[in-house]
């Protein structure tokens, strides 16, 4: 039905674009994103300022690439964090078995019903309001999702008649989980990254919009939008350029993760008769 | 019953008792000094005498041992006691409580709107499939359910301050102001489920028992409406059974925005305003609520799906 490379090739050019034009746009970018220019509020667009200038005078479109930076760059090292400490959670599990693995099942269960913004605020409480924190917040806050299609991955690949053969074999511990399990869980759970960006991206730029990440004057995305929304009305481009810069990103990665795990969880699991 | 809800049931009182251990740790990882924030907020004294420090640290037992001082606080929360708010100095207790009916209220509510709109537009989608519909439906759940809500609930106060006279357009007190949060919440599951409910429904109407209602000469309308919406509103409330825990987290951002005096402005108030025991006594709810939510859809979903190899 889905033509899955000629999507995939889609996903990739967007997230290829985006890349584009923010490497142009810094290197064009000659304006400081904090200049403040108090008899230049609420510009409209114009040739210096192309997407007009804020509250206090700073240019929009250097806020925005510069917070592109910042939130897409936190977002991500969140991710890949997330990912990482999740993946050897889960393999762990699946590698020991038995109670290790019940535990981690047991664990991911309860946990699950838990919010993750409130686990991000209990994080936040103690670490204080700054990026950092923030970051690391994003990742206690969503490690499970990682640790149970990892430990779901792995326990399954482990009880292949392949993986048994290599047991049997005499394959050291550290071979197999090389040679045997890392190369048949990486690609589900690249697309499950890409699936999940979204979500610390909303994560991250929500608790900033709630003050609760980097302060001013920094650039981030939600803060950015939660500044300038009181000025909708008036001045409408100001909240809406990185209100829409949250949300075309987070669509752009989920579709990217889409088009990455449809060959792989199509024919495998979703549809096994007909 | 399931193994795994069997599990859950177990585990629950341990999930619970370690996050009553962290929320009374809080204070400790924050670094806070208990004594003196007591004391300021008792008297505003912002550089107390030694001796009032020792007064109060012993009125308050902060010289006891860890363990001792958790056995303490474990005994109070037994007894509904949460702790006095460093800043309202009022008990924690009631007013945790009220915020949780309201977000309660709120969340069941967004929950509901989530599950009948999901229904109705899957429905329709499925029956419509590759026509105008279908594509009008699918494609506006798309781009609604990549919406954050931080995103969602600023433009939402926009449309209805300016669009519809909607007002007030934030705060609590009438039917009115449940109309805005509810919205906010519902829209991004009621996205998602219908994107489900029309994939349950697109498989439902090629089952032969749908063919067979078909010949028997019931109309397509019926046979849509009520052999197969039946069967997909039983998936939709599983899911949306998995989805209260986002939708709490969700009502965080949404309840400060709109000024609803929820469990979640009542953490993030909490948490900028460094009101320590009114954190802890809103982390316990919070996170106990999320925890018996989550079983209990476990537990529904066990009963509605079908037994294995009936069916």
């Amino acid at each position: 039905m889905n033509s899955g490379s000629g999507s995939r090739g889609n996903g990739a050019r967007v997230i290829a674009a985006i890349v584009t034009v923010a490497l142009l746009a810094w290197w064009r970018l000659t304006t400081d994103p904090n200049a403040i220019d108090l008899a230049h509020r609420f510009a409209s667009p114009s040739t210096t300022s192309p997407l007009g200038t804020d509250e206090l005078g700073r240019d929009v479109l250097s806020r925005l690439i510069a917070g592109g930076f910042i939130t897409i760059g936190a977002a991500s090292g969140a991710l890949a964090a997330t990912a990482a400490i999740g993946t050897m959670l889960g393999l762990f599990a699946a590698w020991r078995g038995g109670t290790a693995g019940s535990a981690l099942l047991v664990t991911t269960d309860s946990l699950v019903s838990v919010p993750q913004v409130v686990i991000a605020l209990i994080m936040v409480s103690i670490l204080g309001t700054n990026l950092q924190a923030l970051m690391v917040a994003v990742v206690a806050a969503g490690w499970l999702p990682f640790a149970r299609l990892s430990f779901e991955l792995a326990s399954r690949i482990l009880s292949t008649d392949y993986a048994i053969a290599a047991r049997m074999s005499g394959a050291s511990s550290a071979r197999i989980v090389a040679f045997t399990l890392l190369p048949n869980v990486a690609r589900p759970l690249v697309a499950h990254a890409f699936l999940r960006f979204p979500g610390k991206l909303l994560l991250l730029s929500g608790l900033s919009f709630l003050g609760l990440g980097p302060q001013p004057p920094t650039p981030e995305w939600g803060a950015m939008l939660a500044s300038g929304i009181d000025e909708l009305e008036r001045h409408p481009l100001v909240p809406l350029v990185p209100g829409l810069a949250i949300v075309l990103t987070g669509f752009a990665a989920a579709h990217f993760g889409r088009r990455l795990e449809a060959p792989t969880t199509g024919p495998a699991s979703a549809r096994p008769t007909e | 019953m399931r193994s795994s809800s069997r599990q859950r049931i177990l585990s629950t009182p341990f999930i619970l008792l370690a996050v009553s251990f962290l929320a009374f740790l809080l204070p400790e990882l924050q670094g806070v000094d208990q004594a003196r924030v007591t004391l300021f907020a008792r008297s505003q004294e912002a550089e107390p005498t030694e001796a009032a420090i020792a007064a109060i640290s012993a009125e308050l037992g902060l010289d006891d041992p860890l363990l001792v001082r958790y056995g303490r606080y474990l005994g109070d929360i037994a007894t509904g006691d949460l702790g006095t708010s460093n800043v309202s100095r009022s008990p924690v207790g009631p007013q945790v409580w009220h915020a949780t009916v309201v977000s309660a209220t709120v969340v069941a509510l967004a929950m509901a709107a989530a599950v009948l709109s999901a229904t109705v537009l899957g429905v329709v989608a499925a029956a419509n499939q590759n026509r105008w519909p279908d594509k009008l439906i699918t494609g506006a759940s798309r781009v609604l359910v990549a919406i954050p809500i931080h995103v969602l609930t600023p433009v939402l106060v926009f449309i209805a301050a300016l669009r519809l006279d909607l007002d007030p357009t934030s705060g609590w007190g009438s039917a009115s102001h449940l109309v805005l949060p509810v919205i906010a919440l519902a829209v991004s599951p009621a996205a998602l489920f219908s994107q489900v409910v029309r994939s349950e429904m697109l498989d439902t109407l090629e089952q032969p028992y749908i063919r067979t209602a078909l010949a028997k000469g019931l109309t397509w309308r019926r046979v849509v409406w009520v052999h197969a919406a039946r069967v997909s509103l039983v998936g939709v409330l599983t899911l949306g059974s998995l989805f209260v825990a986002g939708l709490l987290g969700g009502a965080v951002i949404a309840e400060v925005i709109l000024g609803v005096p929820g469990l979640g402005r009542l953490l993030h108030t909490a948490v900028t305003s460094s009101d320590v025991p009114m954190f802890q006594g809103g982390l316990l709810v919070a996170v106990a609520s999320g925890v018996f939510v989550g079983l209990l859809g476990d537990l529904v979903s066990g009963l509605l799906s079908p037994p294995n190899g009936d069916g």
